[in-house]
């Protein structure tokens, strides 16, 4: 009896569609997907999860020439920088599965990051003009972290992917 | 909110103007290594190939006018809507998420879900939800799940900062500083850059950009508010077209589409200018 008033109850609400939606997109969707890399992310619904938390250290990711001058990559590939960092974070996450164990993602080792930026490079190549991309011979991808402690804010860079074109 | 037959044509033209934008263009996906969505049981890269590609866009470019011009939307959307969403589906399975044009294509799923909703009342004999004709359930339901986008939103921060969003949110100076320095790297125009002084500025007065930016939250929880009347609608849409574009200054994010949407499901202003004229009138 109780549970057919509650959904008698819940007949009556207003707005059913939007809590519905709230519900799935917001709970059942991330706790469905708990195992994946992006729980929460099924198209068209999305939890959003951009700007959800703030820590006092974030990162970028951009692309050089082989002599650490940096490329314009939109102009040279078409594809925007923040695509490249999520390209990048996906590889990060599928490192640090393969590392296993309780590391977070920004305590990964030098070479697992080496290893998801020249997944990420191989990938930009294809979309890259040939004969700029032939003249700078190869590529590099460089991130950036930016953190915020005593000394105020500050940046880091370090080497994470370089490929040479054969 | 009940429409009139002519805002729901009008609304219509609003939701096709939207969608038709996601139906520019050409992708070029030959794979779909990090799947999203349906793409975890469906290859969808058939979706990509030119010749398949060309009459499909097409198509849902065709269904779009049909939709505007009163067939119903159980047929005149199911070309957008599912097209839109494979599409989309693959470009999310690239293994880089975006986030601009999910609302599109909810909105097209719910107001294709109420054209069929529609069409079940009208052969049981029922009548719609509320009373609605099938223009208006289209209208209330994708206002609905515009809405639900917000409050999702809302719900993510206070989940995945463990309450802390407000706290933490001078953090976000350093994402302002991110994507500034992402815009210069990816072009090397050094006018793309801007307000390069603010990052700074709101780590040395944390409680300023915490006020500021804390106002985000509860006016995206209460999004669902402007689904209760006229005028509730255009203060939310109105507030959240600002929001994006305070975004827009920051961070140079751009969600247009939600803006659009806004503009068309909330703010409704042609209905607004149109009773401002005829109060004016009857004075």
């Amino acid at each position: 009896m109780r549970f057919v008033g509650v959904l008698q109850w819940l007949r009556r609400q207003p707005l059913k569609l939007l809590w519905g939606t709230v519900l799935v997109t917001a709970f059942v969707i991330p706790w469905a997907q708990r195992g994946q890399a992006k729980p929460g992310e099924f198209y068209p619904f999305s939890n959003f999860p951009m700007y959800a938390s703030f820590t006092p250290e974030t990162y970028y990711v951009y692309v050089t020439d082989l002599n650490d001058e940096p490329v314009a990559v939109t102009l040279l590939t078409g594809k925007v920088l923040s695509n490249l960092k999520k390209q990048y974070d996906t590889e990060l996450k599928a490192q640090k599965k393969v590392l296993g164990g309780s590391l977070r993602q920004n305590e990964l080792p030098l070479e697992a990051r080496q290893k998801a930026g020249e997944v990420v490079l191989r990938w930009l190549l294809p979309f890259a003009h040939p004969e700029p991309l032939a003249r700078l011979g190869g590529l590099k991808l460089k991130q950036v972290t930016i953190d915020y402690g005593e000394q105020g804010i500050s940046k880091t860079t370090i080497d994470v992917g370089e490929v040479r074109l054969p | 909110m009940r429409h009139e037959r002519w805002e729901v044509l009008l609304i219509r033209l609003g939701l096709a103007w939207v969608a038709w934008e996601t139906f520019q263009g050409d992708s070029a996906f030959t794979g779909q290594p990090h799947p999203n969505g349906i793409a975890h049981w469906v290859d969808l890269t058939f979706l990509s190939v030119d010749s398949t590609e060309v009459w499909l866009r097409m198509a849902a470019k065709g269904s779009l006018m049909a939709f505007v011009l009163g067939v119903p939307s159980a047929l005149s959307l199911l070309v957008p809507t599912f097209l839109g969403i494979g599409l989309f589906t693959l470009k999310n399975s690239q293994g880089a998420i975006g986030h601009s044009f999910q609302v599109v294509h909810l909105c097209l799923l719910a107001a294709w879900l109420a054209g069929v909703w529609s069409l079940i009342c009208r052969i049981q004999k029922k009548t719609a939800p509320n009373g609605f004709t099938a223009g208006q359930l289209e209208i209330d339901w994708a206002r609905q799940v515009l809405a639900a986008g917000y409050v999702v939103s809302a719900v993510t921060k206070v989940v995945v900062s463990g309450g802390l969003w407000f706290r933490d949110s001078q953090y976000f100076a350093l994402h302002i500083i991110k994507n500034n320095d992402m815009m210069y790297y990816g072009t090397l125009q050094e006018g793309v850059q801007k307000m390069a002084w603010l990052p700074e500025w709101m780590m040395q007065h944390p409680l300023a950009s915490q006020v500021f930016f804390g106002l985000a939250l509860p006016l995206e929880l209460f999004a669902f508010l402007g689904c209760r009347n006229r005028r509730l609608a255009l203060v939310l849409g109105g507030s959240l077209i600002a929001f994006h574009l305070c975004v827009k200054q920051l961070t140079q994010l751009d969600f247009v589409y939600n803006m659009q949407l806004l503009l068309v499901l909330m703010v409704n202003p042609v209905w607004w200018a149109v009773r401002g004229y005829s109060s004016m009138r009857a004075r």
